[in-house]
């Protein structure tokens, strides 16, 4: 049997943040924020944490919360969660956290890198 | 978070002790460390030393080499490094396989990383290949360019080494690892250790690195007990004690 065909954009396509629904909610430098990573769970990691920045942003403006800042804050809350959840399923999905590998490797390269190895 | 988690990370890469430490869970003696400090030091400057350890039986020498290729392995993982290790019979070589299998499989710095294959356990792209005499491996064994160990040399002889494996272990500037608990004086082991010991005194490099079982019931719980045990049955003047657990090695006469 034929495999229905996905459908939309493939994964890491960028163009909703160009033209799209993105580009009418999310600023200019937002944007570049998040087309510098491409990969489907990192972009929605990053997406996130640009949420995030902005609710936390608008927090640390107010002075007295209403019961509006405060579901605002509940929804700092929830997007945190979500991150945490994105980076335990990416950990999940390739057998480690890739950026503790990246860290090691980094400490290994500068630590052999005075080792006179032929 | 990250910037502990780089500390943390940098801190165990950092030292061989460290990598065992609180990469295994396991906290080496401090003569058990002072032989593996040089060996690397000889790898790292590239001198060439030949490093011979003479621990009593039972003292952790295979758990020292183990964690130590394991180390190595995990520091040059993605650089084309072979290391050998040969062991003096089957039991021992696959005693010494299955150590350094446990070891990477359970260290948190190479538990995600390493593979086997048939005698070969490696990280990346280094690789440490085991043999033992009379083993027909089946497939072309590459020379060591990295580390040449020789595990239990007390139970070879010399000329059975040169035949045998002098292609393996003298490649430039490799370092080797000759080691044992003490037998006789036809043995590898003496004879390495006397020539490692003219080396010391030209240029003032150690290289011989000989402890006896006081010294490790110093610092190793229950091992004075157990050294004690077999004294008591064998005998404090056998000649199997004396040698193997106070390294006074066997006077052949031949």
């Amino acid at each position: 049997m034929a495999k229905n065909k996905k459908r939309g954009a493939p994964y890491g396509n960028l163009n909703s943040f160009k033209h799209g629904f993105y580009a009418r909610h999310y600023s200019r430098e937002e944007i570049k924020q998040l087309k510098k990573t491409s990969e489907d769970i990192h972009a929605e990691i990053a997406l996130l944490r640009v949420q995030l920045d902005r609710v936390m942003d608008f927090l640390d403006n107010v002075e007295d919360f209403s019961t509006k800042d405060i579901s605002l804050l509940n929804t700092a809350l929830a997007i945190n969660l979500a991150i945490g959840r994105h980076l335990r399923t990416n950990s999940y999905l390739n057998g480690s956290s890739s950026s503790l590998e990246d860290i090691i490797s980094e400490i290994i390269q500068e630590e052999t890198d005075d080792w006179e190895l032929a | 978070m990250n910037d502990r988690l780089e500390d943390r990370a940098r801190m165990m890469i950092r030292s061989f002790k460290n990598f065992v430490s609180a990469g295994s869970g396991v906290d080496l003696f401090d003569y058990q460390l002072d032989p593996a400090d040089s060996i690397l030091n000889s790898i790292q400057q590239q001198l060439g030393l030949t490093i011979v350890i003479i621990f009593p039986r039972m003292s952790g020498k295979d758990e020292l080499l183990a964690h130590l290729v394991s180390y190595l392995m995990r520091m040059l993982n993605d650089k084309d490094h072979s290391i050998i290790e040969i062991n003096s019979s089957e039991v021992m070589h696959d005693i010494a396989f299955s150590r350094l299998v446990e070891k990477v499989s359970t260290n948190v710095l190479t538990r995600a990383r390493w593979l086997k294959y048939k005698e070969v356990v490696g990280i990346g792209t280094c690789l440490t290949t085991f043999l033992y005499p009379g083993q027909d491996a089946g497939y072309p064994i590459l020379p060591a360019d990295l580390l040449f160990i020789v595990n239990d040399a007390q139970n070879i002889l010399p000329d059975y080494f040169d035949e045998e494996y002098f292609n393996l272990a003298f490649t430039n500037n490799i370092t080797r690892v000759i080691c044992g608990s003490s037998w006789d004086d036809k043995s590898l082991l003496s004879r390495e250790a006397k020539k490692a010991l003219v080396s010391e005194k030209t240029d003032g490099i150690k290289r011989v690195f000989k402890v006896s079982a006081d010294e490790v019931a110093k610092v190793k719980q229950g091992y004075g007990e157990m050294v004690a045990e077999v004294s008591e049955m064998m005998g404090k003047n056998n000649q199997y004690v004396l040698s193997q657990y106070y390294g006074k090695e066997i006077i052949t006469g031949d």
